[in-house]
């Protein structure tokens, strides 16, 4: 249709377009003074260090803040569904803000908070511990600080996913017997499987891209893979090898994007 | 670590016995809002203190003083001042483009079932998942071409890119959400497809539109890497700024820009509060 | 005023074909039924005749004139659905305003037509008010003021009560139908509640699976349904498998055979069907013999299930003045029967001759009663 087109050719031209440049000028490997197309790059950044010690490091940082997000933000969910009273009000009301404050503002607070010397070091102080693990400029305070700012988002959609479960289900499953964790995993879990799956790609797949905490909170090696790309383009001047492990950080991400996409359809054609 | 581990178990330990008291598991959600609020609530209210601390050392619980200090410092910075105005400028404009190029396509995917549909629908998604640094060799011969770098509108251009996401998925789940009698009713009594979108499905969409509308904004306002990539050194929001403050100056001056920069969000949670108590947001996260 | 002519329309969704060469005659200021269960096309007609689906085939005449090429907004009907037919955002007069507004009329003529076709459909005075205010009942009403005040040729109705409650939908129904005749526009209406199409249509058209069965008056498709769909959809009625043999000359199904005359082949299947008003109960041995199985009590009549051995259990209507008493043995007696077969016509029988026929003997000369 027509007036899809606006929006759709935007995109092509500033994204898809530049981005396909790129990828292929990832393939164009010089040899013996010919240009010719080969995965020469990506073999090469697979064999360094560094680099691939930071892909392994970005997989690790973003399956456990996709994680650990995801067991916070069902367990929030499934406590806004099902009760009411003034710690739900609260909760609403709570989990909702960092939605509002935006990235960067959100890595520096965390800085702030988790520092040696920081408030959390603070009260820990006077809590008699004096001896407060790292837990900013590393794998911990990345994670910290992308659950923080993952709650929002992963907690709406399980929670519409959870609205759309009719009070009856649940009722006949506790009128038949089952307990809250029998129901939670016969019923529950099942029918909310279509949000389940679109929280944890879409989880999966902004931790896997995002640049401001990692940059702002990560600490000097390992690196997140789009800080390190950042440092081989502006700092060590390889555009190439920056471009590279864009394509390869694009093509984890794509992976999570079709298991999205094969286990939506699937649902989607299926009886509920 | 352990010597936290064996302080934190001393007094923990202590608590286990009450897990069979059946008012310790009734507190139990307090407990659980309690720590949720400490962590949300926590660092913002660290930023809150330095904004307003004038010195403030380890381990004081709060400022050893108070002060307003540091707030001149930032608005006497001229660039920073710049940045302010460059945002304010930028944002509502990206926010309205989008509106105007994003809701006959929104409407499309919502009423009309076409090849590719889907497709298209995820490739909104799936093309904001490349990293932009990957991009930036390209948009910038890209913009360089068009005379777009550094400028006002290859800002706009690049943070536009960022909220098609949301002005195309939130409202096409509000329009799918509008019963299809009520615009086939419209036509019955004579009025024309367009006259229908603007006189009946566009005012009852209008609350999920501008929960739409919001976050295409934040989305735009806090946009940091494209437009890193595109507007410096020449054209510097608000977040742009925000890397060389905090990388640079003391750590009052990036708290004091802070609250400025989620200022405009906080002013729009609290006009929006009665939007999304009505479940629009949820409603428009389902596809 | 007009009258509307469906031609040979067709539709097809997917693969099953969802209206099948469907040719129909309203007339003007008739009120059309169309009934049949969900699935049957009915809906798929409706939205042909408003113009919101276009058929693959066929045409659609309204007073003479092909409105084939004209979308909803231009052609002469309107429509009230099953639900969802009000404008949230807007109050009931200027939904009922809205269609002539966009017709350019005076603002004084519009408000007088307004009042006065609230006051047609029994809401004076609701103009100020929101549709969330107003029940279901009062929402429907707004819909078919809204839909009449634009003086439309055909009045097209899709299901409108359904979603009200029982007793709702039969007042609704009644002030529909004064309604209906004090303007008397041509008016098709589509339900899946034959009560509902017995009440209140001037003729039905019953439909199935897409295909047009039988189009009749009511009391005409009551008494000579001409298919067994008809008879099994409208009203109640017992059926009854039987075999015709030519030996006894009669249809025959266990131990009772119905004598019949006509062209009939021997060991043809043949359904009978007769009403359960039609069965009348008789004393001692004469007519079939039956045990009562249950009596519901409907207040101005019972329904009695008996158990008759050869026919199965047969449902009954009786007046409170003759009460059995479940397990009761007693005998009964058709009135009338229908009787369908493949590839004829429907063939009635006025007080047929019954027979209780020996089990599986020779040829014997049985008595009849």
């Amino acid at each position: 249709m027509a007036l899809v087109l606006p929006p759709f050719c935007l995109l092509v031209f500033v994204i898809v377009v530049p981005a396909a440049q790129a990828v292929l000028s990832t393939l164009r490997v010089e040899q013996d003074g010919h240009v010719v197309y080969s995965l020469a790059r990506y073999a090469q950044i697979l064999h360094t260090v560094s680099l691939y010690r930071s892909v392994a490091f970005t997989l690790l940082v973003t399956l456990a803040s996709a994680a650990a997000t995801f067991v916070l933000a069902y367990t929030l969910a499934l406590y806004l569904r099902f009760s009411q009273g003034r710690v739900s009000t609260l909760l609403g009301a709570l989990f909702i803000l960092p939605l509002f404050i935006p990235t960067v503002i959100a890595s520096f607070a965390m800085v702030t908070f988790l520092q040696n010397h920081g408030f959390v070091a603070t009260l820990l102080h006077y809590v008699g511990v004096e001896e407060m693990p790292p837990l900013v400029f590393n794998a911990v305070g990345i994670v910290l600080t992308e659950v923080w700012a993952s709650i929002p988002f992963a907690t709406l959609v399980l929670l519409a996913g959870l609205q759309g479960i009719d009070d009856a289900l649940i009722d006949s499953a506790r009128d038949v017997g089952a307990g809250a964790v029998r129901t939670f995993r016969a019923v529950i879990l099942p029918l909310n499987a279509v949000a389940t799956i679109i929280t944890l790609s879409l989880l999966f797949v902004g931790i896997l891209g995002s640049f401001t905490i990692p940059y702002l909170v990560g600490g000097n090696a390992p690196q997140m893979m789009s800080v390190v790309m950042t440092n081989y383009f502006s700092n060590y001047l390889r555009p190439d090898v920056s471009v590279a492990m864009a394509a390869l950080s694009f093509g984890i991400a794509a992976l999570a994007g079709a298991a999205y996409v094969v286990g939506v359809s699937r649902r989607e054609r299926g009886v509920v | 670590m352990t010597a936290v581990a064996s302080a934190l178990r001393e007094r923990v330990g202590g608590l286990l016995w009450f897990w069979s008291i059946g008012a310790f598991r009734r507190t139990l959600p307090w407990l659980f809002l309690a720590g949720l609020a400490v962590f949300i609530l926590g660092p913002l209210l660290s930023l809150i203190l330095w904004a307003f601390a004038g010195q403030w050392f380890y381990p004081a619980l709060l400022p050893d003083e108070f002060s307003l200090k540091w707030w001149p410092v930032v608005f006497g910075n001229r660039s920073v001042v710049a940045s302010i105005q460059n945002s304010l400028v930028t944002a509502p404009v990206v926010t309205l483009l989008s509106a105007v190029i994003c809701l006959p396509a929104a409407y499309a995917f919502a009423r009309f079932q076409f090849p590719g549909r889907r497709a298209l629908l995820l490739s909104f998604l799936s093309a904001n998942s490349f990293p932009k640094i990957g991009l930036y060799i390209s948009i910038a011969t890209l913009f360089y071409r068009l005379h777009l770098m550094t400028t006002y509108w290859g800002v706009v251009l690049i943070q536009l890119v960022g909220t098609l996401l949301f002005m195309i998925w939130i409202p096409a789940g509000t329009f799918r959400g509008i019963n299809r009698s009520l615009e086939e009713a419209a036509r019955d009594v004579g009025a024309s497809g367009l006259r229908t979108f603007f006189q009946i499905t566009l005012p009852i969409a209008m609350p999920g539109l501008l929960v739409a509308g919001l976050f295409a904004f934040l989305a735009a306002f806090d946009e940091a890497q494209g437009t890193l990539i595109v507007g410096s050194p020449n054209y510097i929001t608000m977040p742009v700024m925000m890397y060389t403050l905090v990388l640079n100056y003391p750590q009052p001056v990036g708290a004091v820009f802070s609250i400025l920069l989620t200022l405009p969000s906080l002013v729009l949670l609290l006009l929006a509060q009665r939007l999304l108590r009505q479940g629009y947001l949820a409603a428009g996260y389902t596809l | 005023m007009a009258d509307l002519r469906l031609v040979h329309l067709s539709k097809q969704f997917a693969a099953a074909a969802a209206v099948h060469d469907f040719s129909l005659d309203v007339s003007e200021g008739e009120l059309m039924c169309l009934l049949g269960p969900s699935g049957c096309g009915k809906t798929t007609t409706l939205r042909m005749i408003g113009g919101f689906i276009t058929p693959d085939a066929g045409d659609i005449l309204i007073d003479g004139t092909s409105v084939l090429r004209q979308p909803p907004e231009r052609r002469p009907t309107a429509m009230v659905f099953q639900r969802f037919n009000l404008w949230p955002h807007m109050t009931v007069t200027d939904n009922i305003a809205f269609g002539l507004r966009l017709r350019r009329l005076s603002p004084s003529t519009i408000e007088r037509k307004v009042t006065e076709t609230l006051a047609l459909v029994g809401l004076p005075g609701a103009g100020g008010k929101w549709p969330h205010q107003l029940s279901g009942g009062e929402q429907q009403r707004v819909a078919v003021a809204r839909a009449l005040v634009l003086e439309p040729k055909i009045l097209l109705l899709d299901e409108p009560f359904s979603n009200l409650d029982a007793r709702l939908r039969v007042r609704m129904r009644e002030e529909l139908k004064i309604l209906q005749r004090q303007v008397g526009i041509t008016t098709v209406f589509v339900t899946h509640d034959q009560e509902e199409a017995l009440t209140l249509a001037d003729r039905i058209a019953v439909m199935n699976k897409g295909v047009v069965q039988q189009v009749d008056t009511p009391s005409a498709l009551y008494r000579r349904p001409q298919a067994l769909f008809v008879a099994d959809f409208i009203g109640a009625m017992n059926f009854v498998q039987t075999q015709y043999s030519r030996a006894r000359g009669a249809f025959v199904s266990g131990g009772v055979g119905v004598a019949a005359s006509g062209n009939w082949t021997d060991g043809q299947a043949v359904t009978m069907a007769f009403r359960p008003e039609d069965v009348m109960f008789v004393e001692g041995d004469s007519g079939v013999p039956g045990q009562v199985r249950r009596v519901v009590n409907l207040g101005h009549y019972l329904e009695i299930t008996v158990d008759c051995p050869g026919l199965g259990a047969i449902k009954v209507f009786a007046d409170g003045q003759h009460p059995a008493t479940d397990g009761q043995h007693l005998s009964v007696f058709f009135r009338r029967i229908l009787l369908y077969a493949d590839g004829t016509s429907v063939t009635e029988i006025e007080t047929p001759r019954l027979s209780r026929l020996p089990p599986a003997d020779a040829l014997q000369n049985s008595a009849s009663f």
